[in-house]
């Protein structure tokens, strides 16, 4: 699904962010993603869904080498790539269903599907009252989960979610947890950075630690 | 975009636009440079359509007659009128050969003269209207040289210096036009690529976005491509009312300014008019396409 090998990444002249990565992700796993602040974790995610090239390296994403993929190709791959960015990215002029609708708008699905899609979803992340509301006048974890919607709306392959639980509190948090596992659960490989270790301790999937460049895998104690 | 498809689904609504263009700080007022641009290019295809119109009518006038004139020296023989009548009536090429009365000739001559008619005692050249039979062509100079035999000093004129003059100046009519035109569109096709520069400049987040969700160029292009047609055919549309209405008040207020002495006063047909419905169009879809080809042109060069 996704394979890491001898991976760098730096901006501009900067120093190294990611350095020497190797990391494999096998179909329909699910990871979380944590580290200090600055630790390069949306950096990684960003090579992810495909959004920069690494500096050096090689990054294969559904067994297609990132540096050779035609320009061509890659909106056919990042349909395949649901994205929750930590800073939401929301288009402020669209309402929430607007906003959730346009991945699959892009894609060409038929208006009648998009709506019916789309009011389901967002009924089910609690905004079923809030349709037509602009993202300016949506609390910041309500903004949130219209950013959750959009990863999820087209059932995506590769789920890459960015403290997607950041501004909500514990029990959406473990409302939209169930969510990403019943993605899981569908096939989707997910993988979630987070500052949360109380969201980590609840699940029983392993963790990634990047620290200092560098990636690792987390022992985990007591995990079934 | 796939020719008039495209074209067509540039009309089609669609629903939750991805892209904030129609409130882009970057709209240069497009559409009044659209207006202004179609205005031109309306007004002189126009002029181009209705001198050449005439010109066409002009010359078929003119092509099938001849205008004979015997100086006032051959009139004092009254025989040599009857002999000239009688060649030119022999000619196969000729239908009719009639002398003009005097009265008729004091009416011409009247733009000179005066209308106060002529004195009985001036002396006026007698001229002679020859039609030719329907598509028939004469050598003017020969034929000069054969009446001069029994009328010297004769003159034959085909008018046809004074027609190669009138269809020169239709065709430098037409040049100039479509040196407008050329031009118009060129400063069109330059404001709409602006314009859409600016808007991809503005819109580079939405467009971030679109290109992670898997957005083709293409979804982007038609976003641009739409809104240039709207402000194209707005722009395009009042353009080529103002320069109707234009030519209308040219017509109905200016009328007597337009005057063209013997000749009639040249109009633009109806059908110039239905013609020219193709200007606004045509300029809708250059800026669609102007701004299609200017997203996908810089979009290329993004990852
Ligand atoms: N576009 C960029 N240009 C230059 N430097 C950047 C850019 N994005 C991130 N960085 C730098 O890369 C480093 C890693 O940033 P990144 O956002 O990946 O960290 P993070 O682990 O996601 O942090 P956080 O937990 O606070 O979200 C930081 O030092 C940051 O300054
Ligand atoms: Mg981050």
């Amino acid at each position: 699904m996704v394979r890491f090998e001898n991976v760098g990444l730096r901006y501009g002249l900067g120093p190294e962010i990611l350095r020497d990565i190797y990391l494999e992700l096998a179909p329909g796993s699910f990871h979380f993603l944590t580290g200090p602040s600055g630790a390069g974790k949306s950096s990684f995610l960003s090579l992810l869904y495909l959004s920069r090239r690494p500096t050096r390296g090689i990054v294969t994403i559904f067994g297609r080498d990132l540096a050779t993929i035609p320009r061509a190709e890659l909106p056919a791959l990042r349909r395949q790539i649901g994205v929750v960015f930590q800073d939401f990215r929301l288009l402020a002029h669209l309402s929430a269903l607007d906003n959730v609708a346009l991945p699959l708008r892009v894609a060409g699905v038929p208006e009648e599907k998009v709506q019916e899609h789309v009011v389901e979803l967002l009924t089910w992340v609690g905004l079923g009252d809030q349709l037509h509301a602009k993202p300016a006048t949506l609390s910041g974890g309500q903004q949130q989960r219209v950013a959750i919607a959009r990863a999820v709306i087209t059932r995506p392959r590769l789920l890459l979610a960015d403290e997607p639980t950041g501004n909500v509190d514990d029990r959406i948090a473990v409302r939209l947890m169930h969510l990403f596992e019943e993605l899981h659960r569908l096939g989707t490989t997910v993988m979630i950075a987070t500052h949360n270790p109380a969201l980590i301790a609840r699940s029983r999937h392993p963790e990634l630690r990047l620290e200092a460049g560098s990636l690792t895998r987390v022992a985990r104690l007591g995990a079934a | 975009m796939t020719g008039f498809g495209g074209l067509f689904a540039l009309l089609s609504p669609r629903t939750g636009s991805a892209l904030q263009l129609r409130r882009s700080e970057s709209r240069l007022r497009l559409d009044w440079i659209v207006a202004a641009m179609t205005f031109l290019a309306t007004l002189a295809l126009l002029g181009a359509l209705t001198v050449g119109k005439q010109a066409g009518q002009w010359r078929d006038g003119l092509r099938g007659s001849l205008t004979i004139e015997l100086p006032v020296t051959a009139t004092a023989d009254p025989q040599s009128l009857d002999k000239v009548l009688a060649l030119l009536r022999a000619e196969p090429a000729v239908a009719r050969a009639e002398p003009l009365s005097r009265a008729r000739v004091a009416e011409l001559l009247a733009p000179w003269l005066g209308t106060a008619g002529l004195s009985e005692t001036l002396p006026v050249p007698q001229l002679i209207d020859v039609a030719l039979i329907p598509g028939a062509r004469i050598d003017a100079a020969s034929l000069s040289q054969r009446l001069a035999a029994v009328a010297p000093g004769i003159t034959v004129d085909d008018h046809g210096r004074w027609l190669n003059e009138l269809l020169r100046l239709a065709t430098l009519a037409t040049l100039v036009a479509v040196a407008i035109v050329v031009i118009v569109t060129l400063a069109a096709v330059i404001a709409v690529t602006l314009s859409t520069r600016a808007g991809l400049a503005l819109q580079q987040q939405a467009i971030g976005l679109l290109h992670l969700i898997g957005a083709e160029d293409r979804y982007i292009a038609h976003e641009f491509a739409r809104d240039a047609l709207t402000v194209g055919l707005r722009g395009g549309l009042v353009g080529f009312a103002t320069a109707v209405l234009t030519i209308i008040g040219l017509f109905v207020l200016g009328g007597s300014a337009l005057e063209f002495g013997l000749l009639p006063r040249p109009a633009p047909g109806p059908l110039a008019f239905i013609l020219l419905t193709v200007v606004p169009l045509a300029a809708a879809a250059l800026c669609a396409l102007t701004a299609w080809v200017t997203v996908v042109l810089d979009l290329r060069q993004r990852i």
